[in-house]
């Protein structure tokens, strides 16, 4: 009896032992939610991935102002250091940006692979390009094939070679370009922000992009020629139907809304420190080009040499409907401020102005202010400020852009002036103004009157066709900021770099590597130094590209 | 005098007795001690009979016995019991010998086993029952302070149902750049009667403090608390002891009276806040002595001597008054809070049979707490058994059920406490309290609050009504914790015995949160309503199963102890919360009248596993040498991919050098031991994982995007181990009234894991790897003192002692390229991880700058724009503020016995250490304390006055400087007011343009020395501005003694309790934290800033001040 009892009480724990183990400690769930976290859908990376990188390009473009102030679009009346190219001296972590996106560009892919989604992996790889090229084009070497690779044990990873990173870039574009085309996994069009679903715009975004790259490194490649042309020969973004590889804005809430809104520059401060670039605005006005009215906003106070003209108010509606009155200021040099100022008045009867070229951050000196106290911290009533267009949250000619076609037609001329490609360089460029018009929404009546200006022809001479495609890339770039210098420094054109007060500034050609690379990486970074001339980390180093 | 008169009446009884007995020989002798004093008042009875006699004042006794062979039985309280038969004899001396002289004393060690006191090879500290509940604490572990060596203990405050943070030995655990605080990694195992439940943690919500599980915990059922301090003692219970193991072990029925006993015991205690931080009460509300400002908080202002007349809300009238400005005159700590009360009953049954016992105890506690409208209930009741089946197989079960209620509890920590807004936001010249306690507008009760100050508009509050915070913030708390055991004993031959046993603990906690309107501006509730209703449930389960056999022998002058079994441990806990961050409609509370828009929940589980196997063989030869070796193993993790196993080792030796040499006579044992164990401290395999959230806001309306985060597992990571070694002696001398242990410790943590910063390239912001090794060192002793024991007089005393550090040994070179690290603290305090750093050292972020050569090192620097102390951005020019951690901690405790009346007294010194007190940065940035009415000894760091009597300046007369910084600085001053106050230190000449750094003496002008060339201030900026921005300047010394308990005795005599047929009533007074001593001066507790709860370690801010509990108790048995 006795031992009986034991052995019930014995059971009974054991029970209580055997009650509480597998299904409760719920490995099924655990094991699930891990995996799950580890899983996103193809729509949901492929709509991140395209917000991220456009934004994060259109930043470069518009959002931060060391490079629209590098190629003189634009010049800042307030701390304005990037007018003379101070952010430069700095070390700049944009890469870091670029990786942070770059991550999840990694993991979809790797997401993406195995799933087979051959067309995803095509498109992220496209972008994987694109943000690699960033970071090489701007730094010089830097992590490419060990970049990312932490979970295999590279805590370290060491630069390559620009050239290599070029080399395998192109390479990948290859690749890309075939997955894209080879894929049958659908691309979700209310996900696929920029090309709405279709295939074929992916793959001409992609052999566009290596058009881009090939033109970069076009004085570096000794089979340049051969590449461009098998390049060109392919699909491109060149056609009227195409798309620009950019996205448009929603607007509701900060984060989906263009950078110059009220939902971002509420209180519309920083929106008035910026105006544009004198040397800008006057090639604009000299070619009567109508991109200006979309662009600028006449002048609030215009000087005028007319003393009829005195007080007198007329106003301006743009393209887009918006409006905006000027009241005409006479040159008095009776009044002894005006006398004081008349050094800076640059220009007269003018209704689109800009500050001079490499102004140092002080608004008075811009361009003939003298009225400091209705001026106040932002005011300069005798520069234009930017169009209202460029105030809202979202607008119909409101895009976050990596490239446009415009783009893609210019380096189709250029390569066509430097024969690489037998086309004609005229069309493209024609092509490229055209594109360029049409995004910004000038009419089809007044590109006719445009380009049959003769200031628009292109001239018998390379050089000079050169120079002329470079000055309307320039223009057609606007806004894309992060193309416009590199091919400023890559072309040296148009020759912009003397203007205004920049005559004894440098044209810098690099970014200085983050701060942290010096810290944490130092071995790797000095490698990257190594292979600069001269072998110094600033600004003026020149890498492979420029070697 | 009573005890005389019974004990003649005694002797009168039995003298009656003896006289009517027919056959009568006399029997005499001589009662001693064993210390040779004769001991008047022993009982001499004749065993099987009821006669006896009483010894008179020299110890003799005369007594008639039936036969010879009678045997007689000597009895003197607190000696042992002497049986002598006469064996024909008529002349019997006895030696009484004192019944605390006890060399078989055992303790209960790891995993239940009883050990013999004398044969342990490490130190540990066990605290029995009636030194736990002689102070009548509420709480276990507040009643083990100063009572044990080698930890140390500290309370979020001297409330009676606070936390308490428990560190044995000091914790090892690395600072990290995410988490500097190592307080919390540190805490200790707790096992009651032989079931792991877990280190203990704090439940804290919204500031408010709901004590540990544990301090749920009956102080009355507990029989012993054992803390096993080092690896060796604790190595059995593998990485969960890593940190000390506190073992609990209940009371059962086992022991006492055959059949059926009860107890009683009730304390009452008055808890009474004392320690009030002294305040100005002569400025008023604003920024400058001649200018009011009603609607600010600080009180830079006018003297409230009435001369001023100004607008204030008049909180009685509930509207904009305009009056004399006047000193409420008002302790705004002592006028809020109120005397609580504590009462505590317990009632127990036991029976005690032949086979088996059990014990049935249930408790109450009522506390009302010292701040108004708190209160806390708990209630207990367990049920502790044993049966014997047979003579070889005993079954006993252990169950206990504990309730923790509050239907209130407030806020004592942190920036939203109403302390807080007492201390800091309340101006001396607001109406006293009592004049606020219609905290509602009236005619909108429950929707408009009649602030403390108001709104312009006397509608929106400004700064809140204390008494609606009180009333109308409402947490809601209640706690079910069961926990119980069931053990089978089975004794399976002479050597061999066996045991299974599984326990268990669930702990579900439920807290509420209600806010009522009134915080928010009316025109607001619109957009984003107003109140508050948030409620959570915690839901923890763990479950231990264990089976041992065990093995006992003894072989010639071996004796063999061996020990092993497996270990099924597993826990499963969930946990919700629904918040409501705003409500629509006032006075609702349910999830449905949530503000649209706030409604947010959460929800999550875990669950584990794990196995283990152990051993433990114990050898002594001949009582002398004693060797102890254990092993562990665990395998843990859940998912086969985390699953990972580790193997515990330990090994200690002890030698009885008093066994094995003939030492001098006083003598009682001399014990050298040494101890090592290498715990594992845990780590299941980490799989690194890609997580991705969703961006918020979408892209659109219909797309969505994401972010992803991914984590970083280093590859070769180790698990990380907890070395501990220890050393020590134990000296017992003069039949135990002298004992003393000493232990060196060191205890290594090495290959600890902590996350690193890596390179960007590789994709990962950190990376989680083994960051370094610390290591603490230390020694604790115990010295027990029992000078005088006589019949009458006992005297005991007792003292522990604790010192430890605790240094960084090795960092990682991957973590610490530079060599050092900062990690941000609290406030503007870091903490430093660098080689050879003290674990505890604070550091000021950016101290003043200062000089660095010429006739003015050291002096201080100030701009040269408005002549404020400059502050260093560099790294390399912090300085450190000072180590938190004490030196030493020495516990004392001592009990004085006269007859029937006990006293007892413990307290404890915790000596060195620094605290900040952010307490006295806000009041003196706020103006509230004395020490900002003019510069002095305790502020050096400025010149001047609010007013010209407490040294006040005037103001230079316009362009009276030729720099005109210094000029535009004088400006919004009043010519005829003087308050012109300056810093004290040197600027740099304002013409000066070279390098600040290669400034010369000639270059610098000194603040104050040409009164038309200085940097004139208001002493609202002047020396606000100091102790705002600088840490040191409030950083104190920590050092402070607590008289924790205190308690008077009186233990009615047995002959009046036989009457009333009650055994051990005792009655006496009792006190807690009666008194307090701090160095510093200052009067706010010290030990408030190291409880851990709330805020980091060393930094104290707006903590209840000191409580003091008096109080009675009564206990007894029938």
């Amino acid at each position: 009896m006795k031992s009986y009892i034991t052995k019930i009480f014995a059971i009974v724990l054991l029970t209580g032992v055997v009650s509480c183990s597998k299904d409760d400690l719920r490995q099924y769930d655990l094991k699930q939610q891990k995996d799950a976290v580890e899983s996103l859908n193809d729509p949901y990376l492929l709509s991140s991935i395209i917000k991220k990188t456009s934004l994060f390009y259109q930043d470069m473009g518009w959002g931060a102002t060391k490079l629209p102030g590098a190629v003189q679009y634009t010049m800042r009346n307030y701390q304005g250091g990037d007018n003379y190219y101070s952010g430069f001296k700095g070390l700049p972590d944009d890469m870091y940006g670029a990786m942070n996106i770059l991550k999840l560009v990694d993991a979809s892919i790797k997401l993406a692979d195995a799933r087979g989604s051959k067309t995803h992996v095509g498109i992220f790889t496209t972008f994987r390009v694109l943000l690699f090229s960033f970071m090489t084009d701007f730094y010089g070497d830097v992590y490419y094939s060990e970049a990312l690779k932490g979970r295999e044990g590279i805590l370290y990873p060491v630069y390559d070679k620009q050239s290599d990173i070029y080399a395998g870039l192109l390479k990948e574009l290859d690749t890309a370009s075939a997955l894209i085309s080879s894929g049958t996994d659908v691309v979700s069009p209310t996900y696929d922000l920029m090309f709405g679903g279709d295939k074929v715009q992916w793959q001409k975004f992609c052999n566009s992009l290596k058009l881009r790259l090939l033109m970069h490194a076009s004085a570096k490649l000794s089979d340049a020629g051969a590449k461009i042309a098998a390049v060109a020969a392919s699909p491109l973004l060149s056609d009227a139907a195409d798309l620009n590889a950019s996205i448009a804005y929603v607007g509701t809430v900060a984060g989906n809304s263009w950078v110059g809104g009220a939902n971002n520059w509420g209180n519309g401060g920083e929106f008035e420190r910026r105006r544009p670039c004198k040397t800008f605005a006057d090639k604009l006005t000299a070619l009567n080009d109508p991109r200006e009215a979309v662009w600028f906003a006449p002048v609030e106070n215009p000087w005028t040499a007319d003393p009829a003209k005195d007080g007198v108010s007329f106003e301006t509606t743009d393209a887009n409907g918006f409006t905006y009155t000027s009241t005409w200021e006479y040159v008095d040099v009776t009044k002894p401020e005006i006398a004081a100022q008349v050094a800076n008045i640059l220009d007269k009867d003018k209704v689109y102005v800009g500050f001079i070229a490499g102004m140092n951050g002080d608004f008075k000196n811009g361009n003939g202010h003298y009225n400091t106290a209705d001026g106040g911290a932002y005011g300069n009533f005798k520069v234009s400020k930017y169009s209202q267009l460029f105030q809202q949250n979202a607008h119909a000619l409101l895009r976050a852009q990596i490239m446009n076609k415009d783009e893609v037609q210019f380096d189709l001329a250029e390569a066509a002036v430097k024969g690489y490609i037998t086309g004609n360089a005229d069309t493209y460029y024609r092509n490229g103004i055209k594109f360029s018009m049409q995004r910004w929404g000038v009419s089809d009546a007044d590109i006719s009157t445009y380009l049959a200006q003769a200031s628009i022809a292109l001239p018998s001479d390379n050089a000079g066709k050169l120079a002329k495609i470079a000055e309307q890339k320039w223009i057609a770039l606007f806004s894309v900021a992060s193309e416009a210098y590199l091919d400023l420094r890559r072309t040296k054109l148009p020759d912009i770099f003397k203007s205004g007060n920049l005559a004894t500034y440098t044209f810098p050609l690099r970014y200085r590597y983050p701060g942290n690379e010096l810290g944490q990486n130092k071995n790797a970074y000095d490698k990257g130094v190594a292979t600069l001339t001269p072998a110094v980390d600033d600004e003026f180093s020149k890498m492979w590209l420029l070697q | 005098m009573k005890r005389k008169f019974l004990q003649l009446l005694l002797l009168g009884m039995f003298a009656f007795m003896t006289s009517t007995a027919f056959a009568q020989i006399k029997v005499s002798g001589v009662v001693k001690s064993s210390e040779g004093d004769f001991l008047p008042g022993a009982t001499v009875v004749v065993k099987g009979t009821t006669k006896g006699a009483i010894t008179d004042s020299d110890g003799k006794y005369n007594i008639s016995v039936p036969n010879l062979q009678s045997t007689l039985v000597f009895t003197f309280i607190g000696m042992t019991t002497q049986e002598i038969p006469l064996n024909g004899k008529t002349v019997v001396d006895a030696t009484l010998t004192s019944v605390t002289v006890s060399f078989d004393e055992v303790v209960v060690t790891a995993m239940g086993i009883s050990k013999a006191k004398k044969s342990l090879a490490y130190s540990v500290s066990d605290v029995k029952s009636e030194d736990l509940v002689r102070g009548g604490a509420t709480n276990v572990m507040k009643s083990l302070d100063g009572k044990v060596s080698g930890v140390n203990l500290t309370s979020l405050s001297s409330d009676p149902t606070s936390s308490v943070l428990v560190n044995i030995r000091g914790t090892t655990a690395m600072p990290s750049l995410g988490d500097a605080n190592v307080s919390l990694k540190g805490q200790p195992l707790y096992v009651i009667d032989g079931i792991p439940v877990g280190s203990q943690t704090f439940t804290s919500k919204n500031g408010v403090d709901f004590g540990n599980i544990l301090s749920q915990l009956n102080p009355e059922d507990v029989e012993s608390i054992t803390i096993l301090k080092g690896g060796s003692a604790g190595a059995l219970y593998g990485s969960e002891g890593g940190n000390g193991v506190v073992m609990i072990t209940t009371k059962s029925g086992k022991g006492g009276k055959k059949g059926i006993g009860v107890s009683f015991s009730s304390a009452a205690t008055m808890d009474s806040p004392y320690q009030f931080i002294e305040q100005q009460m002569e400025f008023g509300q604003g920024e400058r002595a001649y200018e009011w400002q009603y609607d600010n908080t600080d009180t830079w202002g006018p003297k409230l001597d009435g001369s001023y007349t100004g607008d204030f809300w008049n909180t009685k009238t509930q509207k904009w008054d305009n009056g004399p400005m006047v000193s409420s005159n008002e302790n705004r700590m002592k006028a809020y809070l109120r005397t609580g009360s504590t009462v505590t009953t317990n009632v127990n049954v036991s029976g005690n049979y032949d086979k088996g016992s059990f014990r049935l105890s249930l408790s109450n506690m009522g506390n009302e707490g010292v701040m108004p409208n708190t209160q806390t209930n708990q209630k207990s009741i367990t049920l502790n058994s044993d049966y014997k089946l047979t003579d070889k197989i005993k079954i006993s079960t252990n169950a206990s059920y504990i309730r923790t209620y509050s239907p209130n509890k407030a806020n004592v920590a942190g920036s939203n406490s109403t302390i807080n807004r007492l201390l800091f936001n309340f101006p001396a010249n607001l109406q006293p309290l009592a004049d606020m306690k219609n905290y509602w507008m009236t005619g909108f009760e429950g929707i408009l609050m009649n602030g403390a100050i108001m709104k312009d508009n006397g509608i929106d509050r400004s700064e809140e009504n204390p008494w609606w915070s009180t009333y109308e913030k409402i947490n809601r708390f209640t706690r079910d914790n069961f926990f119980g055991k069931l053990q089978l004993d089975w004794q399976l031959n002479k050597d061999f015995a066996f045991m299974l046993r599984t326990g268990m603990e669930n702990v579900r906690e439920n807290y509420e949160y209600r806010q009522s309107f009134g915080n928010q501006a009316l025109a607001n509730r619109v957009k984003s309503g107003d109140g508050m209703f948030q409620t959570s449930t915690n839901n923890d389960l763990s479950i231990n199963s264990d089976a041992i056999l065990s093995y006992a022998k003894s072989v010639g002058k071996f004796d063999i102890n061996a020990a092993g079994g497996v270990n099924y441990a597993y826990s499963n806990s969930n946990a919700y919360a629904i918040s409501a961050g705003a409500l629509s409609v006032p006075g609702l509370f349910t999830m449905a009248n949530a503000f649209p828009g706030t409604l947010t929940a959460n929800y999550g589980w875990g669950a584990g596993q794990s196995y283990s196997a152990y051993g433990t063989l114990d050898l002594a030869w001949d009582k002398q040498l004693f060797l102890g070796v254990t092993g562990r193993n665990d395998w843990k993790g859940n998912l086969n991919e985390e699953k990972i196993n580790y193997f515990y080792p330990s090994v200690s030796a002890a030698w009885v050098a008093s066994e094995t040499f003939k030492l001098p006579e006083m003598f009682d044992l001399l014990k050298l031991r040494a101890g090592l164990a290498n715990v594992g401290n845990g780590l299941t395999k980490l799989r690194p994982i890609d997580t991705y959230t969703f961006e918020s806001p979408d892209w659109s309306g219909t797309v969505k995007t994401a972010n992803i985060n991914a984590t970083l597992v280093d590859p070769n990571i180790k698990p990380m181990q907890s070395i501990t070694k220890e050393a020590g002696v134990d000296v017992w001398l003069l039949k135990k009234k002298v004992m003393f242990d000493f232990t060196y410790f060191v205890k290594d943590q090495n290959n600890q894991l902590g996350s690193i910063p890596v390179v960007q390239g590789t994709g990962f912001t950190g990376m989680t790897t083994n960051v370094g090794d610390v290591r603490n060192e230390g020694y604790e002793w115990g010295l027990t003192l029992n000078p005088v024991r006589t019949k009458d007089w006992n005297w005991d005393i007792s003292a522990s002692f604790t010192h430890y550090k605790a240094h960084i040994l090795t960092l990682s070179p991957q973590f610490a390229p530079n060599g050092y690290v900062f990690a941000s603290y609290d406030g503007k305090t870091k903490v430093k991880i660098a080689e050879g750093e003290e674990i505890g050292n604070i550091y000021e972020e950016n101290p003043i700058l200062r000089v660095q050569s010429g006739k003015y090192k050291g002096m201080a620097l100030l701009d040269g724009d408005g002549g404020e102390f400059q502050k260093s951005s560099k790294e390399t020019d912090r300085a450190q503020l000072g180590n938190y951690n004490p030196d030493y901690i020495l516990g004392l405790n001592t009990t004085l016995r006269y007859k029937n009346f006990t006293l007892n007294l413990v307290g404890s010194l915790r000596k060195g250490g620094k605290y900040i007190s952010v307490n006295q940065q806000y009041m003196e940035s706020n103006g509230r304390v004395a020490t900002t009415l003019s510069s002095g000894p305790n502020n050096p760091w400025w010149n001047g006055g609010r007013t010209p009597e407490l040294g006040g300046m005037a103001w230079p007369a316009e362009g009276s400087s030729i720099y005109e910084n210094i000029n535009t600085n004088n400006d919004g001053q009043r010519s005829d007011f003087h308050d012109a106050s300056y810093a004290k230190g040197v600027f740099l000449n304002p013409s000066y343009t070279g390098d600040p750094a290669n400034a010369t003496d000639a270059d610098y002008i000194v603040n104050g020395a040409d009164p038309n060339n200085t940097f004139y201030q208001f002493p609202y900026n002047s020396y606000g501005d100091v102790i705002w921005n600088f840490t040191s300047t409030r950083t104190y010394d920590a050092t402070n003694f607590k008289l924790r308990e205190v308690s008077l005795t009186y233990t009615l005599p047995k002959t009046v309790t036989n009457k009333l047929k009650l055994n051990n009533v005792n009655l006496s007074l009792i006190g807690r934290n009666v008194f307090q001593w701090n160095a510093s001066g200052r009067h706010e507790d010290p030990e408030s800033a190291f409880s851990g709860v709330g805020v980091n370690q060393g930094i104290l801010r707006a903590t209840l001040p000191s409580v003091r509990s008096m109080g009675f108790k009564l206990a007894f048995d029938f």
